[in-house]
């Protein structure tokens, strides 16, 4: 049987899987900003890359870098180009998980057959269309990039041990490994967390002596030198663009923004009982996510990673474990997502476990082993297949048209020196992607009311548009003080379901100037 | 490790999974949204208004000289009234596409007949603003008293009318992307449906 020679076996795998999703992803993207499902915050992230600005806490240097990368490309609307910028991390990060479980499998020093490459690449397929992973995959986000980013990280740091100690290529992945656990903390901030399973791979058994830490310490100097695209922020900053999230322009106000201090009472805040709910419901997610068929390879690939590498069953343990943990308790709209890497350990998992299966089935010698050989390709492309098919109308954001239609409606109907009080994600942020857009219309001013409490947007709005700081503008109508001649209208959102046609935005006029 | 260790640790594992997957719980509701809440909010500021009084209504009558509208199987007699009550605003229209406004959140159509009793209209009734030749309907834009063709709108059928409650109707207009929409033009559109109205109901002379 032709065979796949061994130091291409990952490669292979995850370059088919991502070949495969990615085509998925492109006849699913979204064709701008969206204001439903997994793209609420799209508009924030594009109108912020429109102007080199700062998006919300923690401020994703890494997307905006990238995003003024791909800004200039003659390629669409920009939100389109970064909808696509993300289908492309997404598909890519199956990549590196692909090369790690190969790495990690049973018989890694092996060529893999082809039904067993097609049974892993079946398995990869099937991480890339889970319903989070394949949702946050198809318009402006930065999960799918931290999940890239972290994943790379962790295989080179793994590529740095397998090396012998002392050589130069260990030493550039151990530096690689950091660097890009540096760059994934600024797609994502809980990317940190997954410091300790590189220390945890780098280091175990080695801490003895000198030469043994040696990576981790060059590990260390990559991710100061991969942390480093925070300056981004500051930089921006100081140049005072118009969507600038806690102007983090000096070391306090800095801190604010990359701690996500504004967002720490969504930190705990439950019940005991009402958290461990929540975990449970997050745990029971590796199987509706990636469906029960992987859970007996998940197991066997776990049982076969304990047994011949502990050290990776920990490092990527605490790595589900962590990102279980923080999803239990953070309590926000998308808390969801973030378990994203649980899901990957399990795709992990499930890769060497597939292996696993293939070397008892191989091993036994008897028609049940042969038997699970031939079915076990079949099924899990059957799997991927109907997978792929049931859910592409279900998360597809193609038809999703209406929030931009909406967004540019209202713009285009505002009289010169028009303020737009908003006050929910769904009508600010696509409201700034459209005002600030290169061809944005520039006279009209958008004021998030939920953001007045806060004296840096303030002294931004006051800037830019002449408003009166003294209250919000509201309250300045109630009182009789706004300007008569100054337009004010108030945008009402109405929400009936998770998709994009569900979401209702409608606007009122609050004065007659 | 041990053999049969592993293997237990696995089976738990799994059994871990599977109770978790079905564990009869909820998602759960979080829906703090990326700016803070307004509970956050430091000063006690109440928010925006939630309605600021109905917006200007554009009321028009029409007299309905020819009975050629049909409304759920019957036609309306000579000499019966039509009203149309407009409350020009603008909204994303959910399902329809990306170019459609939704002119008005509903426009209200009251019938009378000639001897000025209400003509009930069914709930699920559609009108349909049909005229003769309805490849070439077009949009008019009012501009001061008089109509004018706006040629670079294409409508299809003209104007799209849904019913949301008895005697209710929604209209959408479709407006291609590049299209300026300003309110005045909405108001004329909302008015332009009785403008389709006459054209067609009118006796041709």
């Amino acid at each position: 049987m032709w065979r796949i020679p061994n130091r291409i076996a990952g490669a292979a795998v995850g370059l088919s899987a991502s070949a495969g999703v990615l085509a998925a992803y492109l006849l699913t993207l979204a064709p701008g900003v969206v204001w439903s499902g997994a793209g609420i915050d799209s508009g924030d992230f594009a109108a912020a890359v429109a102007v080199g600005g700062v998006p919300h806490p923690t401020g994703y240097p890494t997307l905006m870098l990238l995003g003024l990368a791909v800004r200039p490309i003659p390629l669409g609307d920009l939100a389109f180009r970064l909808n696509v910028l993300t289908a492309f991390a997404a598909a890519g990060s199956l990549i590196p998980l692909g090369l790690l479980a190969a790495r990690l499998r049973p018989r890694s020093g092996l060529p893999i057959s082809l039904p067993e490459a097609a049974s892993a690449a079946a398995v990869l397929t099937l991480y890339g269309l889970a319903p989070l992973v394949w949702s946050n995959a198809i318009v402006t986000e930065v999960y799918a990039l931290a999940s890239l980013l972290l994943w790379s990280a962790v295989y080179a740091a793994v590529r740095a041990r397998t090396n012998a100690l002392g050589d130069s290529a260990a030493r550039w992945w151990a530096f690689a490994s950091g660097m890009l656990l540096g760059l994934g903390t600024g797609a994502h901030i809980t990317v940190a967390l997954g410091a300790p399973a590189l220390m945890a791979i780098l280091l175990r058994g080695r801490w003895g002596s000198r030469l043994g830490r040696r990576p981790a310490a060059v590990a260390a100097l990559g991710l100061v030198a991969g942390c480093s695209v925070f300056a981004y922020l500051p930089f921006a900053a100081s140049l005072d663009p118009p969507i600038n999230w806690g102007d983090p322009s000096n070391l306090e106000r800095f801190w604010s923004v990359v701690s996500g201090e504004i967002y720490r009472p969504r930190v705990g805040g439950s019940d005991v009982g009402t958290t461990a709910a929540k975990a449970a419901w997050l745990l029971g997610q590796p199987a509706r996510q990636l469906t029960w068929v992987l859970l007996p390879l998940l197991a066997a690939g776990g049982a076969s990673l304990t047994r011949r590498h502990a050290w990776a069953a920990l490092a990527t343990g605490w790595i589900a474990l962590s990102a279980l943990a923080v999803g239990a308790l953070y309590n926000s709209r998308d808390d969801e997502v973030l378990i994203l890497p649980v899901l990957a350990v399990a795709a992990v998992w499930s890769l060497v476990g597939v292996d696993q299966v293939a070397r008892l089935a191989t091993a036994a010698r008897t028609s049940i082993g042969r038997l699970v050989a031939a079915v076990l390709p079949a099924l899990l492309i059957a799997t991927a297949v109907i997978r792929g098919t049931e859910l592409a109308p279900e998360v597809s954001m193609r038809d999703a048209t209406h929030t931009q239609a909406f967004a540019h409606a209202a713009l285009a109907q505002a009289d010169a020196n028009t303020v737009i009080l908003t006050q929910d994600d769904r009508a600010t942020f696509p409201l700034w992607y459209e005002r600030y857009a290169p061809d944005g219309k520039s006279d009209v001013t958008i004021v998030d009311l939920r953001l007045w409490q806060f004296a840096w947007y303030r002294e931004s709005l006051g800037r830019r548009s002449g408003l009166s700081t003294a209250a919000p503008p509201d309250q300045l109508l109630t009182a009789g003080a706004w300007p008569s001649s100054r337009p004010l209208w108030a945008v009402d959102i109405e929400v009936s379901g998770n998709r994009s046609a569900e979401v209702l935005a409608t606007v009122r006029t609050l004065n007659e100037p | 490790m041990n053999r049969w260790l592993t293997a237990g640790m696995a089976a738990a594992l799994v059994v871990l999974l599977v109770a978790a997957a079905l564990w009869p719980s909820a998602p759960p509701p979080a829906r703090a949204q990326t700016a803070p809440d307004v509970r956050l909010r430091e000063t006690e500021t109440p928010p925006a208004r939630k309605t600021a009084g109905p917006p200007d209504a554009s009321r028009l009558t029409l007299r309905l000289s020819s009975a050629a509208l049909v409304e759920d199987g019957r036609a309306l007699a000579d000499g019966a009234d039509l009203t149309l009550l407009a409350q020009p605003t603008y909204a994303a229209l959910p399902g329809a596409g990306p170019n459609l406004v939704r002119i008005s959140p509903a426009i209200t159509v009251t019938a009378r007949d000639a001897g000025g009793r209400d003509i009930g209209l069914s709930p699920t009734a559609r009108l349909t603003f049909s005229q003769p030749g309805a490849a070439s309907a077009g949009m008019y834009r009012l501009n001061g008293d008089a109509w004018h063709p706006v040629e670079t709108v294409a409508v299809g059928q003209g104007l799209v009318v849904q019913p949301v409650g008895p005697g209710t109707y929604a209209l959408f207009g479709a407006l291609p992307p590049d299209w300026t929409v300003r309110h005045d033009v909405l108001t004329a559109l909302a008015l332009n449906a009785a403008r389709l109205v006459v054209d067609d109901l009118a006796p041709k002379s």
